[in-house]
């Protein structure tokens, strides 16, 4: 009864964007990710270097676009530089998750039955273990770093997309159509390649789309709490934890700029992932 | 004196006229059965008297409830008429229901709503239920039967004078239809109501109305008492309606009965996990032959879809032998491949074989079989469902459909064409067809690899009877034409009558009986020379014939 | 159901069990002697002598096997016993006491700013014939949907405190004053409302919508007004009470994300709960407060998954209390 509604509603959200609004989602992440590759072409500063001739510029300063930090860095330059780091760790934690969460759901979903009992419940606890818990041991465990991040994310991310996968072929093997199609005299490969996949890949494709997305949101956030990335290597969550005392101080541009890139960043793969989603609506 | 009069109603949804100029009346203490095709109206024109429409639905002309026009009505006093004046049941009866509440809680905060005085215990024992049994049990953990009269129970439980009873039996069997209908009648003939009967099943409003309203188009094209309107309708749509809902057996020669084509040896089968099982089959025996067709009867629960799964050699036994031709096919085989003659006769082509010869493997038990076997044997059976757009591929068009089967796209023309559709449909997704020409893709699909068997599970159910009638007539061409075995399973005995030679009657998994289709009339229930529960099917199942007076 | 409820709250009692003999032996393979740490937090940091390391690991119990350490750890922690801070030398105990209260009282007030605000806004989005309304709650839900929650808390801290000075930036109370009641709720509004609309809310509110939205033309709901029920019948017992069975089905564990949320939240507004500490103490590798806030903080969801199970079996009796749901 509380299986699939409230499961696929861990992640959920399913507004229908019109297609000019995936166009633009698709335009903003390109853009985003040129930008990142491009970094060194597109500035001459460096991310690291202090300038104390050159602290706490506003944005539209001559030379600083967005203006310096209190320690003189160019946050046009830590903002490139930054959405490296955020992009990949995003894009990692993603992928390493979408990969685990398909294959144990697969598993659980066609293997034998003691197998998938037993993938659901680890899923069932885990859910219930609130992620920045797990980040935490692990992080003081093994120290900040990229790596801490993707195994965190990874971790604490994989069971709603394998609760999908699994609850998706399920359904898809219930299907009365998928019976007719065995009445037909199909192999089971056929019926796999022809009816089981085609069915369940979009609801997949859409969950796996919104678990990228909350990568890079959780990647932020622990790198803001000191918990993820290395201060040393900026991020956009780094860029936001040296910042908060800014805000009450004036310099509310070295938060908005890099919060800004977060937000659109998640916005627009949210927009695709709901896409997805709509996809799979269309079918029925 | 008249409880409802429609008087020049109109209905429009977004875009289109729906009910056009529809005059109906009712008068207190009798059943007027407004009854018609899917799509006529009919359900709108009662959702319209208690204002129930969707956003963007406008009625006009005038609804007089007595002397009150309910369209001028403010909301406020059309709440007061609700429930008070007009009672209303619901098709699904269990899905008209709050899950989370009791019916108790149902009839009560219906009393308190209308501060009215009522005992919702008398208005369901009035309806035949132990209000001790039901009160505080919900929806979901009645029968079907129970929550249809707990949702009539519901509807008068404040003495309304109109009661609309909107299909409220469509998703019973007929046993339990019948004892719901005796209900809605008691409501006119013993409390003096008016009662709107809106239906599909002019057999059914036959039986339990006083009076018939036929509705095609949004409007009542004729409207008197059943034996007038059955026995000499005027309108020419009466007298299509009428004829298909006779369902009258086609005068058919006895057709000559080729070789066994499938037989069952004491199949049991069980259903269910490791919480609780039911023997869905106990035992069964069954033989069918080419050429004919055999209806399997029963109740829901009886074991129906699961014997088809197991002739289709999709769902495994745990008991007894699914044989691929007759137990003594296997005998007869080696005498037959020596004669290229038979060979022919049964007609095995190349292609559909894809290298496994078929007719090898007559008389073989299909589960002793190979896996590629058992698939060229699946081919050389056809399978269409109840809910055939459910047993399409989403994603697929009807071309797509029916070349899954096997079918070149010549063949998909020309099997479109077989079964009485427009070749150009072939580009379109079947969620656009009608339920009829969704039905008529399901049999093009199972045509296609040529078999020797059809089973239809139920495929006529959601059908009105004018597309029923034309699919039923298609299976009739395929078993002369083709010689086809046709296995044909329903809870309509009127069906079964009409396209089974031999009609099989189910009951908890087991086979009570098994007589020819033509003995099954009023007098096979009289002499007793049928079980029991033939019996109580035979009772409860409406006819057209009219009581000759 | 009684039993079935026990059943449940036993594999509640197995998740936090887990959950900690988890914890306990990650961070004791983590880096770093824990001795050695409390000496040099003892002596203001200057590095202590091997001997001296050395007694304190004996006095500790540190040489033990680390099942026998988990043991004594248990028993310690069911009489309310979980051992020394490495970096202040107090007992985690009082380090509890200290904490837990604030954190409660933040994440109460922002469960129930969370769970008003998404049935409201769920509500209004579900029933409104405005389409302009609905798609603007909509397209709004989205939006605060892809922020993460301390991005949603830096906004907030921005808008009312540093721009419109409305509110307290942070803290409990002014410095060195005492707290009363009416200096911590300005306190408390920023935080609560960061916690509440940084977590999930977007997805509560669209639960709400769609569940309620789905029944305004359910069978039940004609049904209901066809007997000539007025509005204030329909809506919230028809149309809200089985409505509302997604979004309680996923409250349960949406608490727990929340107490997690909680951690960014505190340290943003300075607010002195466990969240605070326990970023604090991975910071600082002191890893009894650690290990005994992680418990803490599994007991808490494990107990909010359990009213939120016991809320979905009152709004709707169908719902089995099975273990095993996902089948």
């Amino acid at each position: 009864m509380r299986t699939e509604a409230s499961r696929r509603g861990l992640l959920a959200f399913r507004m229908p964007a019109g297609r000019p609004g995936v166009w633009a989602a698709a335009l903003v992440l390109g853009a985003m990710a040129l930008a990142a590759v491009a970094a060194p072409l597109l500035t001459s500063h460096d991310p690291l270097a202090t300038d104390t001739d050159a602290t706490a510029l506003p944005p539209g300063s001559p030379g600083h676009p967005l203006g310096t930090d209190l320690l003189g860095r160019d946050l046009w330059t830590r903002l490139l530089y930054g959405a490296r780091t955020s992009l990949s760790a995003g894009l990692l934690a993603g992928a390493v998750t979408v990969a685990a969460g398909v294959l144990l759901g697969a598993v659980a979903g066609a293997g034998p039955r003691w197998l998938s009992t037993l993938i659901s419940r680890i899923a069932d606890v885990l859910l219930s273990v609130p992620m920045l818990i797990v980040a935490l041991a692990l992080s003081a465990l093994l120290g900040p770093s990229l790596g801490t991040v993707v195994v965190a994310i990874a971790v604490t991310s994989w069971m709603p997309v394998a609760l999908v996968a699994r609850a998706e072929l399920i359904s898809q093997r219930e299907r009365l159509y998928v019976r007719a199609a065995y009445a037909l005299g199909l192999s089971r490969w056929q019926v796999l390649r022809r009816h089981l996949l085609p069915g369940a890949l979009p609801p997949i494709a859409s969950i796996a789309a919104f678990e990228v997305g909350h990568a890079i949101l959780t990647e932020s956030t622990l790198s803001f709490l000191g918990l993820g990335v290395p201060p040393n290597r900026p991020s956009w969550g780094n860029l936001l934890t040296e910042a908060q005392q800014h805000l009450l101080t004036g310099e509310w541009y070295t938060v908005a700029f890099p919060a800004a890139c977060v937000v659109v960043t998640i916005l627009a793969v949210n927009v695709l992932a709901s896409a997805f989603a709509r996809g799979e609506g269309s079918a029925w | 004196m008249n409880a409802l009069t429609l008087k020049a109603l109109t209905i429009d949804v977004p875009g289109r006229r729906v009910v056009d100029g529809l005059d109906l009346t009712v008068p207190r203490g009798r059943v007027v059965a407004l009854a018609g095709p899917s799509g006529s109206g009919k359900s709108l024109t009662a959702r319209s008297v208690v204002g129930l429409n969707r956003e963007g639905v406008r009625a006009g002309g005038a609804i007089m409830l007595g002397e009150t026009d309910l369209l001028t009505l403010p909301e406020r006093e059309l709440r007061a008429v609700r429930g008070r004046r007009v009672g209303y049941a619901f098709q699904d009866a269990v899905a008209s229901l709050n899950p989370t509440i009791t019916i108790g809680r149902h009839l009560t905060e219906t009393v308190r709503a209308h501060r009215a005085a009522a005992d919702g215990r008398d208005a369901l024992r009035r309806c035949g239920l132990d209000p001790d049994a039901v009160w505080h049990a919900r929806p979901y953990e009645l029968s079907g039967g129970q929550a249809q009269r707990a949702a009539l129970a519901l509807a008068t439980v404040l003495g309304p004078d109109l009661l609309i009873a909107d299909e409220v039996t469509t998703a019973l069997d007929p046993v339990t239809q019948a004892e719901v209908l005796d209900a809605v009648r008691a409501q006119a003939r013993d409390e003096d109501r008016a009662v709107l009967l809106i239906t599909h099943d002019l057999a059914v409003a036959a039986r339990w109305a006083d009076e018939i309203a036929v509705i095609t188009e949004g409007r009542v094209v004729e409207q008197g008492p059943p034996g007038t309107v059955l026995g000499e309708p005027r309108h020419p749509f009466t007298r299509a309606l009428a004829s298909a809902a006779r369902l009258e057996p086609s005068a058919r020669e006895p057709g000559e009965r080729g070789e066994t084509a499938v037989s069952l040896r004491g199949v049991r089968r069980v259903l269910g996990g490791r919480a609780r099982t039911t023997v869905a089959l106990d035992g069964v025996d069954l033989d069918v032959r080419e050429g004919e067709a055999v209806a399997v009867v029963g109740r829901s629960g009886s074991g129906k879809s699961t014997l088809v799964g197991v002739l289709a050699a999709l769902d495994r036994p745990q008991d007894g032998r699914v044989l691929a031709g007759g137990p003594d096919a296997r005998a007869r085989n080696a005498r037959s491949l020596r004669g290229p003659d038979v060979r022919s006769l049964g007609g095995p082509d190349a292609r559909s074989l894809r290298g496994s010869d078929v007719w090898a493997l007559r008389g073989s038990d299909v589960w002793s079989l190979r896996d590629r076997d058992r698939r060229a044997l699946r081919r050389r059976t056809g399978l269409v469902f109840q809910d055939a757009l459910a047993s399409f591929d989403p994603r697929h068009t009807v071309r797509q459909v029916i070349a899954e089967a096997g079918a070149t796209a010549a063949d998909v023309d020309a099997l479109l064409t077989r079964v009485g559709l427009d070749p150009a449909l072939a580009g379109r997704m079947p969620r656009t067809l009608s339920g009829g020409e969704r039905q008529r893709v399901a049999l093009a699909r199972a045509l296609a690899s040529r078999p020797r068997v059809l089973l239809a599970d139920e495929p006529t159910t959601g059908l009105d009877v004018i597309a029923q009638e034309r699919v039923l007539a298609l299976l009739d061409e395929l078993r002369r034409d083709e010689g086809l075995a046709i296995v044909f399973v329903t809870h309509d005995l009127r069906v079964a009558r009409r396209v089974a030679d031999r009609v099989v009657v189910l009951a908890g998994g087991r086979v009570v009986d098994d007589l020819p289709a033509a003995a099954l009339d009023s007098a096979a229930l009289d002499s007793g020379a049928v079980s029991p529960e033939t019996a109580a099917l035979l009772a409860s199942t409406p006819s057209l014939r009219l009581p000759t007076s | 159901m009684v039993l079935v409820l026990a059943r449940r709250a036993a594999a509640a009692v197995v998740v936090v069990a887990a959950l900690s003999a988890l914890c306990f032996a990650l961070l004791d393979a983590a880096p770093g002697d824990p001795a050695a740490n409390i000496l040099e937090a003892r002596s203001g940091g200057r590095p202590p002598s091997a001997s001296a390391v050395a007694d304190l690991r004996r006095s500790m119990g540190l040489d033990d096997p680390l099942p026998v350490r988990y043991g004594r750890w248990v028993g310690g922690a069911l009489h309310g016993d979980f051992g020394t801070s490495y970096k202040t030398g107090r007992p985690v105990s009082e380090v509890l006491a200290d904490t837990v209260p604030w954190t409660l009282l933040l994440t109460c007030a922002a469960v129930l700013i969370s769970v008003l605000g998404a049935v409201a806004v769920g509500l209004a989005a579900a029933l409104t014939r405005r389409a302009w309304l609905r798609r603007g709650i909509e397209t709004t839900l989205f939006v605060v949907g892809g922020m993460p929650g301390f991005v949603v808390a830096l906004l907030l801290l921005w808008v009312f405190s540093a721009w419109l000075g409305w509110l307290p930036s942070g803290g409990v109370s002014e410095p060195d004053q005492p707290v009363t009641v009416g200096v911590l709720l300005p306190h408390l509004v920023l935080p609560a409302l960061a916690l509440a609309f940084g977590h999930h809310f977007g997805a509560y509110a669209r639960l709400v919508e769609t569940g309620v939205g789905r029944l305004r033309t359910a069978p039940h709901v004609d049904n209901a007004r066809s007997r000539g029920l007025p509005g204030r019948v329909v809506v919230p017992r028809h149309l809200l009470r089985p409505g509302l069975v997604p979004f309680a089905a996923r409250l349960g564990v949406g608490v727990g994300g929340l107490v997690a949320g909680a951690y960014a939240t505190e340290l943003i507004f300075s607010w002195p709960g466990i969240g605070r500490q326990a970023i604090l103490a991975a910071q600082g590798q002191d890893y009894p407060v650690l290990t005994a806030i992680v418990l803490i903080t599994g007991v808490i969801v494990v107990v909010a998954n359990l009213l939120g199970d016991l809320a979905v079996a009152w709004l709707d009796p169908r719902v089995k209390l099975e273990p095993g749901h996902a089948h």
